[in-house]
């Protein structure tokens, strides 16, 4: 082979050439940048990596996270939200935890009921030293500018502060109010024996539209934990157990249970009752606000109406379930600091950012935690009365503690077949609650923590 | 080295392309080379059956004999049996087997019944076009996600708006249909017949590759000595579809530690009328991942107990296919 032959490029050295060039070409393109690129000289920019559930990221928190990030354009920093599927992240961060080699910064939404869970996992990083060092402007002030003092305590877990409020959850008693009047009410009565007296002339005046006048939702704090905050000052024992062997808890499912014999509900219903609310067969529900917002989605704002549920006796405060859904900081996080700014800024009491985030809360799920976004939202329109009457009853209510999520997915697992028989007649309130009673203790034997 | 072996004088014998060694060295290289070469070829399969596969098997297995708790962080101490002799003395555990049977009785013939009937059905068309539309409407419930399958059942099922009830009121003149997935008695049932729905393409598919490898001579020469239709199917085709059958009862044993169903009927935070709906998988799941600790310990102990009942199944169904061979 002479040396001008070897010089030549051969049709084989082109194709390996080429398709080694589009294969590093490719491989490049599949690289996910941890920094933006800069021009040679100006400062580069950090990603700050945050995550939350895809219906929050659409009610707010994503727009609200692009606010922000043109607010701190020149910080070096910039918010990236990644939207996670509820309940599938939790391994996969306790890993990453667990590994030291946590991606993200900072968690927009931990419901309520999980959010011992999280410390325990060792999810969450305690925020007093970060809030310390925050430069944010409200930081010194966020405590006093909660709507109320009890949203503040439910951020707090043994004298540590761990959690950013993120909605309020307030639950109410959404009706048809066009139902009502057929049975000659203008409005929902003040006490249980009053209501129940509505229930049988509701049954009789829509007989023959097939509306069921009452519905349970089968979640042990939407509709019987809400009527229960009704009978007892608080629903909680001393360990932050509902108080489900309590006296009052046998009264308040013995009155549930007059109304299934009476028919005034029934265990149809019982099993998924939104679909009945949405087409019209349910008359009235006690549940979260967005029962109301999917009824006026439906029937119009001049149809379906809430108010607080009503009480064992009239002289009694106004009380009602009151659960609070927060933000974190990741133990571990590559920016904490960040991670915090970002939670002030998205959930915080003022700003741009938060002014977007908290009106989404009004159209999905949650209401504001600060007093300035409920009078900007709430306090001073009309729009939604059912919640000016709702955040009146937060100083004589008890909002959920953090340590209840203990004992939450026990009880809810064990109590519901319980609930059924003895509400279908079975067995009997005494012996349905002990059973009841051994199950969750039998569980809570199982712990160790 | 077949050289070296003829040299009885124990001299190195010299070759035309270079000494014994080099020989013998080509040689290795060249067989070391095919070897190499075939596991590079099974390098991508055997990669991913280890990690996603043996793997995870191996340390379900590990975990099964541990107390882990994934709430508790680094908290998996070795605790033996334990947890099989939990399982032996929960009586909600066996509630929840006895409901997994109940499903598996009803799900098993139904699936494998359905599936071969259509199969036929669909066999006995001609006409290439029409046949394969057919299958593919046999086949379309496959594909689709088992979120919306099972969420269109549920719509179907609904004991006030249902289609299903509707029909049951005005067409059958049924005054009460059962209330389906709010009942508990029909709970069960109801789930079996919607997984069915949703699973019975991929049997259809296997019968059809089955009764199309039937030979069609075997029919004309049964018809030519008086064999009447049941004849030839109970004389010809099921003897012949033995092999598909085994795969599908294989494929069907699997059944048992089913979760998905009710998790997605009823939620993950209830389990559907008097918890009708808690079959043994669901149990597994709600230890692993709602209730108490988190304890993946015990509740891979449990859906280990399940996969050996479920291996031990398909033992039988192999068993007895070979049973049937040998004869």
């Amino acid at each position: 082979m002479s040396e001008l032959n070897r010089a030549r490029l051969t049709r084989r050295d082109f194709l390996r050439t080429t398709a080694g060039a589009a294969g590093a070409l490719a491989l490049a393109g599949c690289t996910v940048p941890t920094a933006t690129l800069a021009p040679a000289g100006a400062p580069t920019t950090t990603d700050v990596y945050v995550i939350t559930f895809a219906a929050f990221a659409d009610m707010g928190q994503r727009d609200a996270t692009a606010l922000y990030n043109d607010e701190i354009r020149d910080s070096g920093y910039r918010y990236v939200l990644e939207e996670v599927v509820e309940g599938a992240w939790e391994p996969k961060a306790v890993s990453m935890v667990r590994d030291g080699d946590m991606r993200w910064s900072a968690c927009g939404i931990a419901n309520a009921g999980l959010q011992w869970n999280y410390i325990q996992m060792g999810l969450v990083q305690p925020l007093d030293e970060l809030l310390a060092t925050s430069t944010h402007p409200w930081v010194n002030t966020l405590q006093d500018r909660y709507y109320y003092s009890n949203i503040y305590d439910a951020t707090q877990y043994e004298g540590k502060t761990y959690f950013i409020p993120m909605k309020l959850n307030i639950h109410l008693m959404g009706y048809r109010e066009d139902y009502l009047k057929k049975a000659g009410y203008d409005g929902i009565p003040e006490t249980w024996a009053e209501f129940e007296v509505m229930l049988g002339k509701l049954k009789e005046a829509l007989a023959d539209d097939d509306v069921v006048p009452f519905a349970a939702r089968k979640e042990v704090f939407r509709t019987l934990g809400t009527a229960f905050t009704t009978f007892v000052e608080n629903p909680y024992d001393e360990n932050n157990m509902l108080k489900i062997d309590s006296p009052e808890w046998l009264e308040c499912i013995a009155m549930f249970k007059r109304w299934f014999d009476a028919g005034y509900t029934n265990l149809q219903v019982l099993q998924d009752p939104v679909a009945d609310w949405q087409k019209g067969k349910v008359a009235i529900g006690i549940d979260s606000h967005s029962w109301i917002r999917i009824g006026r989605a439906i029937w119009g704002s001049q149809n379906i109406k809430g108010t607080i549920p009503p009480k064992v006796d009239a002289s009694n405060p106004d009380r009602t379930w009151i659960h609070l859904d927060s933000g974190f900081v990741f133990t571990g996080a590559p920016h904490p600091q960040q991670g915090l700014d970002w939670l002030l800024a998205v959930l915080g009491p003022e700003g741009a950012p938060a002014n977007r985030y908290w009106s989404g809360t009004l159209t999905f799920s949650g209401m504001p935690v600060h007093t300035e976004q409920y009078e900007r939202l709430i306090g001073n329109t009309t729009t939604h009365p059912e919640l000016q009457k709702a955040y009146a009853a937060i100083p004589t209510s008890v909002l959920q503690p953090m340590e209840a999520g203990r004992y939450y997915p026990i009880i809810q697992s064990k109590i519901w077949p319980w609930l059924e028989r003895y509400w279908a007649g079975d067995v009997s309130a005494e012996v349905a609650m002990q059973n009841v009673l051994d199950e969750v203790n039998a569980e809570i034997d199982k712990l160790i923590s | 080295m077949r050289g070296v072996a003829g040299n009885l004088s124990g001299a190195p014998e010299r070759t035309p392309s270079g000494g014994v060694w080099q020989a013998a060295r080509r040689g290795w290289r060249s067989r070391w080379g095919m070897a190499m070469l075939g596991y590079l070829f099974i390098l991508p399969a055997m990669a991913l059956y280890l990690t996603f596969s043996a793997y995870p098997l191996v340390r379900g297995v590990m975990i099964a004999f541990s107390d882990y708790r994934f709430l508790i962080p680094n908290h998996q101490p070795f605790n033996g049996i334990n947890n099989f002799v939990e399982m032996w003395n929960d009586r909600v555990f066996w509630e929840s087997f006895r409901r997994s049977l109940h499903y598996t009785v009803i799900y098993t013939p139904l699936n494998v019944g359905l599936g071969l009937l259509i199969a036929l059905l669909i066999s006995k068309i001609r006409h290439p076009l029409e046949s394969a539309v057919y299958r593919v409407i046999a086949y379309l419930p496959v594909v689709l996600p088992i979120a919306v399958a099972l969420l269109l059942w549920k719509q179907l099922l609904h004991p006030q708006f249902g289609y299903i009830n509707y029909f049951l009121r005005e067409y059958m003149g049924i005054a009460r249909p059962p209330a389906w997935l709010a009942d508990p008695y029909w709970v069960v049932p109801t789930m079996a017949v919607a997984a069915v729905w949703k699973h019975v393409g991929q049997n259809i598919l296997l019968f059809l590759i089955g009764l199309y490898n039937i030979n069609t001579e075997y029919y004309e020469a049964a018809a030519i000595d008086g064999a009447g239709q049941w004849r030839q199917f109970t004389d010809i085709t099921l003897p012949l579809l033995r092999p598909t059958f085994t795969i599908v009862l294989v494929l069907t044993a699997g059944v048992l530690g089913t979760a998905e169903e009710s998790l997605i009927l009823f939620g993950v935070t209830q389990a559907g009328p008097e918890n009708a709906g808690m079959l043994v998988g669901r149990y597994a799941y709600e230890i692993a991942f709602f209730v108490g600790e988190r304890r993946w310990g015990y509740a891979a102990a449990i859906n280990l107990a399940m996969g050996l009942v479920s291996m031990m199944l398909a033992a039988i169904v192999f068993r007895l296919a070979r049973g049937e061979r040998m004869e």
